[in-house]
């Protein structure tokens, strides 16, 4: 039995069956794409100022993606353009630079931005006084420390500075890497303990350890983690986020040690431009510390929900590609030249798809 | 091997004359289990959703005990339920002493919504109706794609599998209601939730993958002179339905994602800030989030899905009325239309649950507009439905039985919706007996009875033989009865203010005397109600017994038809053998003219098959 109109169109319709079904199937992208945009607009307008943290992501690597992403759809009608002109190998040229470019974009999703924001923390802090001690010891901002959380609050929520007035101190976040924590032994001494840094192996473990928020100290609920409670810390060794803050000039013990363990020198501390300046900050005087985990905020939520079912989508879209570049699909087009390369025009379709998301989430997620 | 493959040929040769049909010796597995022919993946569809309406009666049984006879243990099933089913996150059984729990009582009618609605009538409508007759009626070979049409039907099955699981596994099923509400199904305990949104977003994918098939396949797939307004109507319903699955249930989908980020991730997508679960300190989560977007999300699908409930019944009753009343159906272009504005409305009126959330009198004067004029289609399609029986000599067989009890059942349920479509009133009304009753009217005697409508119109052509008539008519009198029975007083209960969630069926509620509210807040008379509509549904389910039983004697035992058209019908479906073979036609039919028509002046016989070339001249 033979399935009519999969190779040749319908003459009333003018398609072939494959392409009413791809449409048909995008249809249902849009709205599925749609409903957690439209979940975007709602949970951002009424975010509460100081939460949507539009400038922090790395709008550079974002346009990088967004290149490969838009050269990976030029490719990809290539492929398309040479199998009409029956030329399998550069078919084979083409769909191979296309998954090339595809997983590029993969790699530096899953290897570089998301790692990098799990591994990176924000503080607030439990009262404006907490806060300003943090940010006006003198080894950090001093003492005119509001001029320059001023100019890093305008760069990370707030172009237009509306909102300064509206957050708390004690709410402006401080952010940057642990390089440490501190615990307190039965006889009342201090014991430092480093954490692995940011690309080591022990990302996964070290990014999903952390987690404290006063709120919930003392209970554990479901799968909240406690580390605080259950590793006994009384306070953390702080590497604020250089590039954004000046660094600490005082190296804290627990940091110099951490340098040793990377193999540098004892001095390195006393060095200013070393990265290892670190700050204590007393566990009393958190309120709540989370890396830029999807518990982060809802603008994390969002951002990991969207652009995590898009690189879904890519991913999917990789598998068929390859699978249009094995020896089986060499045999489909022998058989039936035509059938394949509808075939690979609706993976073009479903790819442009792709792109077109891409292109609204860079803007929304990056830029705005 | 050459010797192997005469011996292949001389064995397909066999299989064909003794069939009639082309098509080689296939595995039991490849023919019956994982099969790509719409017919087995109909039946697959049809077998597995009237399981899940066996088990999703069951619950409600189980729950209307607890209703009538509060703490009083389950009779039989109570010991059964204690030892096998799941216990709480304390290591207690949920069913101690065979007694329902207030936690037991969410977790069956959280499931209860869940199965009927998504795991027993619109596979069986949509999917199983849909696949078998569709592509028959239509005059395709098969559907487009037969193995995304499998994929479909096992994407599904592992979604009911997944619901199946969740309710053996510590801590027992989801709880939070079919609606599954946030906060409060984002921060509950148990685990059930979680395997709930798996459950669906596997049941979605293969709502998506079946409704792309059946769009493109009644697009792509009509035989030679198959026009649109030549397609019978039920073929139109579906069309309409797919699109219905196709743009409603992705956001859904999206809404299920968020919320499984919200228990998985730690996320707040749906919970606000400083929101409490049952400590005194708030929640450790960043907050933000929003639950009315759940709410706005769920029921953009919601409102839809419940045209995805009631169209393809619709479908089957105008197939059954027009052939038992012997007459083409009235207005057949005007049902058309309808249901294509009936389609795109319905993604317009989804707030109209949401009148409780405090939305603003602009909004819910919107939504209330819409809600009204959508109301004026689905009263057109009622209409011509009688309009068809207008001098018909009509055949009482149990289908049209069934199809004809489906008019009056739909128009109460239809017309008590009016109410609740009003802010005004459902202030009063929301969430109370009378929107059950509302609902269960539109589909229980509604769909379901169309439903059975169509199990015993198309069995003959299914199966090659009748189901009993005699033991049909005692299952529909039996069942007109009971459905009445059951929701009929829940109207007076609704009014009365019983509200709709109570695990002891108002009992407790109505012994409080707060002079400030009401004086006794229920009357005697209310909760005596829970005890008549418990004796209706077990009778209800009495009377079922005998349609399971009649479903399958039949099959094997039933009286055999003659010929390929023993129902006399003229749509295409008829015209192929019985039960069709894999490809259907043994050539692609030719269509001649209109889908109904019966009783033509000055035609042979009552009855004039699509196929027909030699038709009367219509005036």
């Amino acid at each position: 039995m033979e399935i009519p109109y999969n190779s040749t169109a319908r003459p009333d319709t003018g398609l072939y069956n494959g392409k009413v079904g791809i449409w048909l199937f995008l249809a249902s992208e849009i709205m599925l794409f749609g409903a957690v945009f439209s979940g975007y607009v709602l949970l951002r307008v009424g975010a509460d100022p100081g939460i949507w943290s539009m400038g922090l992501m790395n709008k550079w690597v974002g346009a990088f993606n967004t290149l490969i992403l838009i050269a990976s759809s030029a490719t990809i009608v290539l492929a398309w353009v040479s199998l009409k002109l029956k030329d399998w190998a550069g078919y084979r040229k083409w769909k191979i630079a296309t998954v090339i470019f595809a997983s590029l974009f993969l790699i530096v999703k899953w290897s570089y931005e998301w790692p990098a924001k799990f591994t990176h923390y924000d503080i607030t802090f439990k009262s404006d006084e907490k806060a300003v001690e943090v940010f006006s010891d003198p080894d950090f901002l001093g003492k005119d420390y509001e001029a320059k959380l001023k100019e890093v609050w305008h760069k990370r929520f707030d172009r237009d500075e509306k909102d300064w007035d509206k957050v708390d101190l004690k709410d402006k976040p401080l952010d940057g890497h642990i390089v440490g924590y501190y615990t307190k032994n039965d006889d009342g001494t201090e014991e430092h303990h480093p954490v692995g840094e940011a690309f080591g192996l022990s990302f996964w473990s070290h990014a999903l350890a952390w987690r404290y928020d006063e709120r919930n100290e003392g209970r554990v609920t479901g799968a909240k983690r406690d580390t605080f409670l259950k590793r006994g810390i009384v306070a953390i060794d702080f590497e604020p986020a250089h590039g954004t803050w000046p660094a600490p000039r005082h190296a804290h013990a627990g940091a110099i040690r951490y340098a040793e363990l990377k193999g540098g020198s004892k001095h390195d501390g006393d060095d200013h431009s070393a990265h290892h300046h670190s700050l204590r900050i007393e566990k009393s005087q958190i309120s709540r510390l989370s890396s830029y985990e999807p518990a982060h905020s809802t603008f994390f939520a969002t951002y990991y929900t969207l652009t995590g079912l898009h690189a879904l989508h890519v991913f999917g879209g990789i598998l068929v590609m390859l699978y249009h570049l094995l020896p089986v699909s060499r045999r489909v087009y022998e058989a039936d030249p035509e059938r394949f390369t509808n075939r690979i025009e609706i993976t073009g379709l479903f790819w442009h798809f792709v792109d077109l998301v891409w292109i609204f989430l860079f803007p929304i997620l990056y830029l705005l | 091997m050459e010797t192997t493959t005469q011996t292949e040929a001389a064995r397909h040769d066999h299989h064909e004359s003794k069939e009639g049909h082309g098509h080689g010796h296939q595995h039991f597995l490849t023919k019956y289990v994982f099969s790509s022919d719409h017919k087995v993946i109909g039946i697959q569809y049809g077998v597995t959703s009237l399981v899940f309406l066996m088990i999703g009666f069951l619950l409600i049984m189980a729950m209307r005990w607890q209703i009538a006879n509060p703490g009083e243990s389950i009779p039989v099933m109570g010991a059964v339920l204690e030892n096998i089913y799941a216990h709480n996150n304390t290591g207690e059984s949920v069913f101690k002493d065979g007694v329902m729990s207030a936690d037991a009582y969410n977790q069956f009618g959280a499931m209860h919504g869940t199965i009927m609605v998504f795991l027993a009538i619109v596979p069986l409508g949509f999917a199983a109706f849909g696949n078998y007759i569709v592509p028959l009626q239509i005059g395709a070979p098969d559907m487009c794609f037969p193995r995304i049409n499998m994929a479909s039907f096992w994407a599904f099955f592992a979604g009911c599998t997944v619901m199946t699981v969740s309710f053996f596994i510590p801590g027992g099923a989801a709880q939070a209601g079919w609606t599954s509400y946030s906060p409060l199904a984002s921060v509950i305990p148990t685990d059930g939730q979680t395997y709930w949104l798996i459950g669906m977003i596997l049941l979605i994918t293969s709502s998506l993958l079946g409704a792309v098939n059946f769009i493109a396949t009644i697009i792509q797939l009509r035989s030679p002179g198959m026009t649109w307004f030549r397609m019978p109507f039920f073929v139109w319903a579906q069309f309409v339905t797919a699109f219905l699955l196709l743009l409603a249930f992705p956001p859904l989908e999206a809404a299920g994602i968020m919320q499984l980020m919200d228990r998985v991730c730690d996320t707040s997508f749906f919970l606000p800030s400083g929101v409490f679960d049952t400590g005194s300190t708030p929640m450790a989560v960043s907050g933000g989030g929003s639950p009315l977007l759940w709410q706005h999300l769920f029921w953009f699908l919601g409102h839809p899905e419940v045209y995805v409930l009631i169209l393809p019944a619709i479908g089957i009753v105008a197939e059954i009325l027009c052939n038992s009343a012997r007459r083409p159906l009235w207005g057949y272009k005007v049902m058309v239309g309808s249901v294509l504005v009936l389609g795109f409305l319905s993604f317009i009126v989804w707030a109209h649950h949401m009148y409780l959330t405090g939305m603003s009198a602009k909004v819910a004067t919107f939504f209330q507009t819409t809600t009204m004029i959508i109301s004026i289609p689905s009263v057109i399609l009622l209409t011509c439905l009688f309009m068809t029986l207008w001098k018909g000599s009509i055949r009482f067989t149990t289908a049209s039985l069934f199809a004809l009890a489906f008019l009056p059942m739909f128009g109460i349920g239809g017309l008590t919706g009016l109410p609740l479509g009003f802010s005004f009133t459902d202030l009063h009304l929301h969430d109370s007996y009378y929107v059950i009753a509302h609902f269960h009217y539109v589909v229980a005697p509604g769909s379901i009875f169309a439903l059975l409508a169509g199990i015993y119109y198309w069995f003959p052509k299914m199966t090659g033989r009748r189901m009993n008539e005699y033991w049909g008519k005692v299952h529909f009198w039996g069942s007109l009865i009971f459905m009445n029975i059951i929701f009929m007083p829940m109207f007076i209960q609704g009014f009365a203010g019983l509200s709709r969630r109570m695990s002891d069926g108002g009992a407790t509620y109505s012994l409080l005397q707060n002079p400030d509210v009401t004086s006794g807040a229920l009357s005697d008379l209310i909760i005596k109600l829970n005890e008549y509509i418990t004796t209706g549904a077990f009778g209800m389910f009495l009377i079922q017994i005998v349609f399971v039983i009649n479903f399958f004697y039949s099959i094997r035992h039933g009286e055999k038809v003659n010929g390929d058209n023993p129902a006399e019908s003229t749509t295409l479906e008829w015209q192929a053998p019985t039960p069709p073979p894999h490809g259907n036609f043994d050539t692609p039919p030719e269509v001649h003219g209109e889908p109904y028509a019966y009783s033509l002046p000055g035609a042979n016989s009552d009855f004039t098959p699509q196929t027909e070339k030699n038709r009367p001249e219509t005036a």
